[in-house]
Order: structure tokens, then sequence, then C-alpha cells
């Protein structure tokens, strides 16, 4: 099987005859998929169907059991500098420093990256994340709503070539899950590569260029989204 | 500019790649980390003095006693000499011991846990962006070895305390022998918990050979007290000095108690060396601990000081266990009962079946029964007033033996919605997950009863097998038993020794083995040399009431549960 969002030139990420087992367990049967520059790859189905592990390959976090996963044309792997440097990755919650607020985190971040002016550019990240009014509170008083915001604005308050996002839409309102979809696209339209699983079909339909639907680990159909979204519902 | 324009400029930021020498920017993020949180620091600084202060305050008070009960003795003209001759001839089988419990201590610490832990935050926030990893995490390998040296340095004056009151060699000299060993070896230990975080091979021949190396350790104690009880294996001994560097730090000690150590400087200087190795490839191994391994570790960690705080142990142990690894290669499978027996049966085909994919807990309740009918055994040889200790010692391995089968029941209670599938009441759920360990303890009583019966008490053959429905029981209980009730820990006030709260909790906690035990004990204690028939009758008749109380109790415990 093949994943692929338009080839074009060497791919961003590449995974080849990607598989990873858990002892018995086959959370993912061998796949390829390409994924370029400026465009986005979404990853669709139920719980256990394979997304997360597929993103954690991809973002180097795991290792797969057989097969090869390529960023930039070398092997993935978190613990690698250059990866972390282009790699922004929106997972599961992670631990917060109790004592920094929300705005020193996203300071911290910039520090590692020394973005310039990282002032008036997190200000912005707050206000376009609605997190301006909770600046300057600390991790432990937000909701969980908002501290996926936190995480979203922690991946974007930094450079990044690619962009991984795990159910982004979870904890998120309607009108922010609206913000989000418009971000994603923006975030193409710049050159961001991005990696997106998700259980919300108007989100893959309005971002992605390129469709995965996953079941039991295999790969049950891809394609445009519309066309993905269409076999699915046809099937009983 | 939106953030969505801003993305767009900031994306591009990142296109010529990231360079160290143009791009690290480690040095700046971790002084911006440190100025930001320099309040925080300093607060965490005063917990841990206050808790240091409380600690050192527990160790005066409850250490005084027997301080001055010793300097007393000394003052006295007490003759620990006597003690002396035996340690000295245990030397070598003690460092040996001695290094093989540390190092096994420390490998098993590393399978969770390690030299490096960093708090989450630092793994969630920090090591996500492109620092370098070793500015981060070799501070926190330096902060474990020193830790480490505290512990040895302490064990280093104990053992050139005893040297001196036991009239072996002046102070000066035993703790100058001593020093080798209780610097390096605390060291020593550290490197290897670093290998074993770093490298899964490793991680898994600890797991693999965890079991076999505690056969080892307890075969070395049985060696140690033979030696000190005049029973030498010269050539044994002579390779324990030179085979590795457990033996190295022997050496000194040896030669300063007047033994023959005609090497010890060639030893001490392979063990300084050896360590100074071992501890700079840990030093640069410790850049290099994935960060998916910090990740599961620092959630560990914190996960194991939360419970641990809150006195919940098992919550405590379930979260190392999962840290250790879950099942891997293959599952073995049972057939399930079928039939109309089989319903009765579904809990017993559970439990064997659990046992069966983790056959290592029947070895270690084999290993505590035959500690038990060693300790007992031995008590009984040795008579007075090591009987009833060596008795006691006996029955609590034997709950050991029997609370290391009752693993399932403690799993069905962990999460009561487990047992929604049964179509019996949690009480008589709880008792069915009984008969697995009453059986199989049964059988391993029988066998550790073996050997008595040869050597012509053949009512050991009774006796020992009459303890097992009790810690049965018991070890029900100890599943039933339910949240840790803390608010023990403040009960009966005050006391000229103390709060008695905690020692009140630990009754609670422990109510189970502990009535067992002590009921078993007063029983057995009169029959436990040359049992005679009455005796068995006697033990056999007590050990069915004791678990008839024990059974109501859990029945009870189980009720309680469910209105939790």
């Amino acid at each position: 099987m093949a994943g692929t969002a338009e080839p074009t030139g060497s791919a961003l990420v590449e995974l080849r005859g990607v598989s990873r087992t858990y002892g018995e367990r086959k959370a993912l049967h061998p796949l390829d998929l390409r994924l370029d520059a400026g465009r986005c790859i979404a990853l669709y189905g139920h719980n256990g169907s394979g997304k997360s592990t597929l993103l954690r390959i991809a973002g180097g976090r795991d290792a797969p059991t057989a097969g090869r996963a390529l960023f930039d044309g070398r092997p993935v792997d978190e613990d690698d500098p250059q990866v972390r440097a282009r790699v922004a990755v929106v997972g599961d919650t992670v631990a917060c420093y109790p004592d920094l607020t929300v705005r020193e985190h996203l300071e911290l971040v910039t520090v590692a990256h020394a973005v310039d002016d990282a002032d008036s550019w997190i200000d912005e990240i707050l206000a376009d994340r609605r997190l301006a009014d909770h600046a300057h509170a600390l991790p432990g008083s937000l909701s969980s709503g908002q501290m996926q915001s936190l995480l979203l604005a922690a991946a974007l308050v930094r450079p990044r070539d690619l962009l991984i996002l795990d159910e982004p839409e979870q904890r998120l309102d309607p009108e922010a899950r609206q913000r989000l979809a418009d971000l994603l696209v923006a975030e193409k339209q710049s050159g961001v590569a991005v990696l997106l699983a998700t259980h919300q079909p108007d989100l893959a339909r309005t971002v992605a260029d390129h469709m995965i639907a996953l079941e039991d680990g295999r790969v049950i159909a891809e394609g445009p989204p519309a066309v993905v979204l269409d076999d699915l519902g046809r099937r009983p | 500019m939106t953030a969505e324009d801003a993305g767009a400029v900031e994306a591009g930021a990142v296109e010529a790649g990231w360079v160290e020498a143009d791009d690290d920017r480690t040095a700046e993020t971790l002084a911006w980390l440190r100025r930001k949180r320099r309040a925080h620091r300093r607060q965490q600084g005063r917990d841990l003095a206050v808790l240091l202060y409380t600690l050192v305050l527990a160790a005066v008070a409850y250490g005084s006693g027997v301080a001055v009960h010793f300097l007393r003795g000394l003052n006295e003209g007490a003759d620990y000499g006597g003690f002396g001759e035996g340690l000295v001839r245990a030397v070598p089988a003690l460092f040996t011991l001695l290094g093989g419990v540390l190092a096994l201590v420390a490998a098993r610490d590393a399978l969770w846990r390690g030299p490096v832990v960093v708090p989450g935050p630092s793994v969630g926030w920090l090591l996500a962006q492109p620092v370098r990893r070793g500015a981060v995490l070799r501070p926190w390998f330096r902060l474990s070895a020193w830790l480490a040296l505290a512990p040895g340095a302490a064990g280093g004056l104990v053992g050139a305390v005893a040297l001196r009151v036991t009239g072996r060699a002046p102070i000066g000299e035993a703790l100058a022998a001593a020093l080798p060993g209780a610097l390096c070896l605390p060291l020593l230990a550290v490197a290897l918990g670093m290998a074993v975080e770093r490298r899964a091979r490793w991680a898994r021949a600890v797991r693999r050979w965890s079991g076999p190396a505690l056969l080892l350790l307890i075969a070395l104690a049985g060696q140690t007290w033979a030696a000190g009880a005049g029973h030498r294996v010269r050539a044994l001994e002579w390779v324990e000095l030179w085979a590795g560097p457990w033996g190295w730090a022997a050496q000194p000690v040896v030669r300063a108690c007047g033994g023959a150590a005609p090497g010890w400087p060639a030893a001490v200087a392979l063990l300084v060396v050896a360590t100074a190795a071992a501890v700079a490839h840990a030093h640069r191994d410790a850049a290099a601990v994935p960060t998916a391994q910090l990740r599961v570790r620092a959630a560990t960690a914190t996960t194991v000081a939360s419970v641990a705080w809150s006195l919940e142990l098992r919550a405590a142990k379930l979260a190392l266990m999962e840290a250790g690894g879950g099942q891997s290669g293959r599952l073995v499978r049972l057939r399930p009962p079928r039939g109309r027996s089989g319903r009765r049966l579904a809990v017993v085909w559970r439990d064997a079946l659990a046992l069966l994919r983790a056959p290592g807990r029947l070895g270690r309740a084999a290993l505590w029964a035959a500690a038990a009918a060693g300790a007992a055994g031995l008590g009984a040889d040795l008579g007075g007033e090591r009987r009833p200790v060596g008795l006691v010692v006996g029955l609590l391995c034997g709950y050991l033996a029997v609370g290391a089968l009752a693993e399932p029941a403690r799993v069905e209670t962990d999460d009561l919605r487990r047992s929604a599938w049964s179509p019996y009441r949690l009480r008589t759920l709880m008792l069915q997950h009984g008969v697995v360990p009453l059986v199989l303890g049964v059988v391993l009583a029988v066998l550790a009863a073996v050997p008595f019966a040869v050597r012509g008490e053949p009512w050991a053959l009774v006796l020992m097998p009459v303890c097992v429905p009790p810690f049965t029981v018991a070890a029900l209980y100890g599943a039933c038993r339910g949240p840790a009730r803390t608010q023990l820990m403040f009960l009966g006030g005050g006391s000229p020794v103390g709060s008695p709260g905690p020692l009140i909790y630990l009754a609670w906690y422990a109510a189970g083995p502990l009535v067992s035990v002590v009921v078993l004990a007063l029983v057995l204690d009169p029959a436990v040399v040359h049992p005679s028939a009455a005796d068995a009758a006697r033990a056999a008749w007590i050990a069915a009431l004791l678990t008839t109380a024990l059974t109501l109790v859990v029945r009870r415990s189980a009720d309680r549960l469910l209105e939790h």
C-alpha cells in the first residue's frame, strides 16, 4: 500500500515498508507513506487502528519493527537535534512546569529556537489560541481544552518544517475546531508539511490532500479525502 | 499579522537545517530556565531540608537507645571479640554477597528509574527542543553518583567501627581498608544502572537473569553464614577475592584484619581503575538515554512518588510492574473449562492461566517455601531463643510463598470493574481466587516437608501444609483491604517514644499475615521439635478455626469494598 501526497522530488517524510509489532500484536502492517512540504496527509480510523503508532514512527518517537522511516532523507529519531529543530509534535498531554506560567512555557520554546521578536510573536499566538487571558496563569489552572491550546501554541511558536498532530480536535469546542482547520490550511500554504490523525471527517476534508483510512493496523482505503470518506460511507 | 501569516514567516526559518555550531542555544535555554525557576528551587531546597531534618530526628530518636546500649556495653568491657572471629572468616563471602546485592538492586532499579531520571516537564518541554542532551542529562547522572556515595560512606564507617569494636583493627586502619570498597562499589552500581537504563538489551538480560541471580545470592548468604561458623571453602574464597570488584574491595579489609591478602595493593588499583573507567563510560552514556525511555521513567517516578507518599504501596508496585515491560513473546494458552462445571471452574482457569503466563511467581513461591522450611528447621536445630525466631521467620516466608500465588486476587480488587463479568458476588469470587494458591501452596509445603520426613519427622508432612489455608485467606484479606487508611497514622496521641500511629497503620496494613503468623507460631512452637500425631491434630484443628474466622473477615471486607 502506498500513501502519498503529491510526490514531487525528494519527500520530507518517507516511510518504506514500515510495520510495528508489540509482542504478539501487530499494531501496524507494512505500509509506505510519502509526504512533501506544503502537503497534508490525514490518518483516519477508530481507536486502536494504528494512527498514533504511525505518527510516533513518523516523528521518531518509536522505531518500526520492520521498514525504514526517513525525514528529509535521513532516519528519523526524536533524539536527533535536526529532527527536534524541524519537527513540531502536538501529541498527548505533557507534564508542564508547575511554577512557570503559560507565557513562560512559550518563552522557553522561543529561547531554545532563537526566535526573533519573540515577545510580540508570543502575544499573537496567545491571542490566536484564545489564551491571552491566561498568559500569566499556571498550567494547573487550565482546562483540558486550554491545555490542548497551549500544546498547539507551543508547536506554532517555534520554526517547523513538519507538524505532527494526534487528534488535535479533541477537547476543542466547535469554534476552536474551525480555527484549527483554518490554521492547518495556513500551515500548508506556508510550506509546512502536516501529518494529522483525526476522528473528524470534516477536518480531514478541509485540510488534507490525501487521506489514509486504517483499521487494525491495515490500510483499508486511501486517496483524496472526499473519495475515501465516500468509500467508507458505502461500506456495511 | 495573524498567527497563520506569522506561521508562514516562521516556517521558513529552518529551511537550512540545524547546525550545532550556529544554532545551539542550550546554554541560553538552561540559563533562562534556571533564572525563572530560582524561587521554585529555593522552595524545593527548603522542603528537602525539612525532610532531612525529620529523618535525622527520627534516626536520633529511635537509634539513640541502641547507640547508648552499644556504647555502655563497650564502656563496661563487653567483649565483642567473639563476633570478630566469625566476621573475619566471612569477609570474602560477605563482600561478594554485598557486591551482588548492590548490583542486583541497582540493575532492578534501573529497569524503571536508573541514575538519570529527568522530571516530566523537562522531558516534555526542554528535551523536545534542539538542546544538547548531554547538558540536560549528565547533571542527573552526576547527582545520582554523589548520592550513591553517601550510603556507601556510611556503610564503610559502620564496617570500620565493627572491625574496631571486635578488636580486629584500629579505627584508622579499618577506615582506610573499608574506604576503597565503600566509595567504589556504589559508583560501580550507578554505572551498572546507567548501562541497564541506556541499553534495552541489558534491561532484557536483567529481567531474564534476576531470578537466577537471586538464587546465587541466597547461596552466597549460605556461604557467608557457613564461613562465619568456621566452614570455609578456601579455593572458592580465593576465586571470589580476584573475580571482580567485590573481591578487590574485600582484600584490604582481609589484610587489615590480619588475614592473608598479599596482592591487596594490586586489587585496590584494579578496583580504582575499573571504577574510573566504568564511571567515565557511564557519564558518556548518560547523554544517550532515549527520550522515549526518559518519558516513561519520568511518568513512573512521578506515580511511584505520589502513591508512596499516600502509602498506596500496591499502586506503587503496579506502576513499577507496568514500567518493567509487559508480556513479551508468545502467550501461553489454556483451554477454558466447558460444560456445566465450567462455570464453577472459570476463576480457577483464569488464575491457572495467569500463573502459566507468569511462571516466575511459582518460582518465587517455591523459593519462599524453601526459605520457610530452612528457617524453621534451622531455628529448631539451634534451639533456645532462636527456635521461636526461626519459626516466626519461617512462617512469614510461608505467608510470602502463598501470597506470591495470590496475585490474581489482588488484580481483581485493583479495579473492581474487572469483576463485572462474574455471575458471583465479589465475596464468592474472592474466595474462588483462593483455590489455586491453596492447592499449589499445599503441594509446595508437602515438598518442603519431605526433607524433615526423611530425617525422621513424618508429622512435618502435616504440620507444614496445615499452615497454607490460613495463609491463603490472609492473602485474600490483604487483597480486600481497600484504600490505604492513612488516618490511622495520626491515631493514638503522643507517648514518650513517639506516636503509635505508624504502628497502628502497619498493624492494619499487615493484619492478615500478622494474625495468621502469630496464631500459628503459638500453636506450632511446642511442636516444632519432634512433632507428634497429637501436635499435628491440634495444629490442624486451630488452623481450621483460624481459616474459618479469616474467611468471615474476607467476606465482610469484600462487601465493604463494594461500598467504597
